[in-house]
């Protein structure tokens, strides 16, 4: 879904999340949708995010911001000497919390000075490749302007562990499965789902071949779906915009109560517009779904992190799931099963 | 910077192309093609330069970061991708156009399938787990950065589509499976379509190197094919009408 973020994701503007809208206004489950992962290190360019690695900084890169016009390494000082080697939430949040600051100057900066040589020849050659390429910066040389971007969504389609959606014969694999990552994800861990998961998921479909063969689908045929002319699809643009504006304001890197709710008002008055393109209506219920999620979560976990809950919660150590009933987008919160057996949906 | 874009555009399911041309300004020094299409779209209304509305213009994009191929298009004449290629790098009017080897779809899409099916057709992959020896290794990983981009074809003088010369996004894969397996069937296979696809119609042009936007090296990447399919040969490859064993082209 990094298309509901342009200019604010490393992902793809075509990732526009219209496939996971279309199941999920059939009343397919979808869950811990709060859960996004803002990556600390991206540099916007041409319109979307460029990722630096976290290799920069456990090669020996830093983090810092100007305070009072000098640079404060804040990481090294709030979170100790190993300070810039933290998670990807907890960086975030330490950004956030400086550049919020009136005696620092954003924006933070990532230094990469004092990396070896050797490890930009082994190691780093992609990162001062493309900070030449799309920057016009030598890192070696000078620090790079960073902000946090969109970066992984953890929720999605909720499956079990045969990768089977509460729909029969509906599979859910990779970044729109909410599987094998919590309220956060470690690098490379995306790897396992999309790799472990898409196995078990290819399996599961086999085995249940027959029986699809023998049973009508529950899903829509696609219908016919009206020529867009200039004006409609002006109108859907401006639609558009105005839900990725809403996204950007509410479900940034630190969310609040009352621009929640704001938020959730605004979209529900949105999707129940008459003479709404099921495209665009689908797309609003999944990013109410989004919010509605956040809203819900009142505490602050992973990578959810509420302003005005900023601690852990232990009786929000559930999972939600967000499911449309055909009138309401809905929120209910799922206990995380113990064992094996209870993982079924 | 002002420049004046001039796009050939095509409604989907038509075949009469149009030209339309719009005028773009940006305070950025190093703006892309990508960055002025996608900045185009967001105009509400988008106006062409004689102050007609226009649809959006139509093109395709992924990564936005020259990784996987998808913004493959002619600027100026040459094939490059959208995402790389720096307006500043380019006079005050810019032509961009479809790749013209590939149907178009629509707009700067053109349809691209033809590559997969080439590599169906030469069964372009492994039938069981394989690894490279570690001497491969490096050339495996080379081989397996081609974005079947299509810009290779583009400008190749021997590539048409419908012949059975299927070029260098065909080689560059192909040389993938051969890293696998110092001796097997499958290499075997694949070497042979290797001969009948590519050996016997390439003109050695070398064009392709100079616009693979993934820089691979794709001469080296020949020749490892070339001394592949003649070690095949010498083991025992086809023999023609008159027992000659295959090879040298004439």
């Amino acid at each position: 879904m990094s298309g509901l973020f342009p200019g604010h994701a490393t992902g793809t503007l075509k990732n526009d999340g219209s496939a996971a809208a279309a199941v999920f206004s059939q009343g397919v489950e979808f869950g811990n949708l709060e859960f996004i992962q803002y990556h600390p290190t991206t540099v916007p360019v041409s319109g979307k995010n460029l990722l630096i690695s976290e290799a920069a900084r456990s090669e020996g890169g830093r983090l810092y911001i100007e305070r009072n016009g000098v640079p404060w390494y804040f990481l090294e000082e709030l979170c100790g000497p190993e300070g810039n080697l933290v998670s990807r939430d907890l960086a975030v949040r330490k950004m956030y919390e400086v550049c919020s600051r009136p005696d620092c100057r954003p924006p933070v900066y990532l230094d990469m000075r004092e990396i070896p040589e050797v490890a930009w020849q082994k190691r780093l050659e992609g990162i001062k490749e493309e900070c030449g390429k799309f920057l016009n910066i030598n890192p070696e040389k000078t620090p790079v302007p960073i902000e946090p971007a969109v970066h992984y969504f953890m929720g999605g389609i909720l499956v079990d562990e045969r990768h089977r959606a509460n729909k029969n014969f509906l599979y859910a694999v990779g970044e729109c499965a909410c599987q094998y990552h919590g309220a956060n994800r470690l690098g490379g861990n995306s790897m396992l789902g999309a790799l472990y998961g898409g196995k078990v998921a290819a399996r599961t479909a086999v085995e249940e071949l027959e029986k699809y063969r023998a049973a009508a689908c529950g899903f829509q045929e696609k219908g016919n779906i009206p020529e867009k002319n200039f004006e409609t699809q002006r109108e859907d643009g401006a639609l558009r915009r105005r839900t990725e504006e809403i996204l950007s304001g509410c479900m940034g890197t630190v969310r609040e109560e009352t621009e929640l709710q704001k938020a959730v008002r605004e979209l529900e008055k949105m999707w129940k517009r008459e003479h709404l393109a099921p495209e665009e209506r689908n797309r609003i219920l999944l990013v109410s779904a989004m919010v509605m999620s956040a809203l819900e979560r009142r505490e602050s976990r992973g990578a959810h992190i509420r302003s005005d809950y900023p601690d852990a919660r232990p009786e929000f150590q559930k999972s939600t799931a967000a499911y449309f009933d055909g009138k309401q987008v809905r929120i209910r919160f799922r206990d995380i099963p113990a064992d094996k057996e209870a993982g079924n949906v | 910077m002002r420049k004046t874009i001039k796009i050939l555009r095509q409604r989907k399911g038509e075949k009469e192309s149009f030209w339309q041309t719009f005028l773009y300004e940006s305070e950025q020094e190093n703006v892309t093609a990508a960055q002025a299409l996608s900045e185009l779209n967001q105009r509400n209304p988008l106006l062409d330069r004689e102050g007609k509305a226009a649809a959006p213009v139509q093109w395709e994009c992924n990564c936005l970061q020259g990784k996987c191929g998808a913004c493959a298009m002619l600027i100026d004449g040459f094939p490059a991708l959208a995402c790389e290629e720096k307006l500043k790098d380019h006079k005050d009017t810019i032509e961009l156009m479809p790749l013209q080897k590939f149907p178009v779809i629509e707009d700067l899409v053109a349809d691209r399938r033809v590559l997969f099916e080439h590599l169906k057709e030469m069964k372009v992959w492994t039938e069981q787990k394989q690894t490279a020896a570690p001497e491969d290794q490096e050339k495996a990983f080379t081989a397996s950065r081609c974005l079947q981009c299509g810009c290779c074809l583009e400008i190749c003088t021997s590539y048409t589509d419908g012949r059975d010369f299927f070029g260098m996004a065909a080689l560059v894969p192909a040389a993938r499976i051969v890293t696998v397996g110092k001796s097997s069937a499958k290499k075997e296979q694949i070497l042979e379509e290797y001969r009948k696809h590519f050996y016997e119609c390439c003109d050695e042009f070398h064009a392709c190197e100079h616009v693979c936007p993934a820089k691979l090296p794709l001469t080296d990447l020949m020749s490892y094919m070339n001394m592949e399919m003649k070690k095949a040969g010498e083991t025992g490859g086809k023999k023609d009408v008159w027992g000659n064993q295959s090879g040298r082209k004439q």
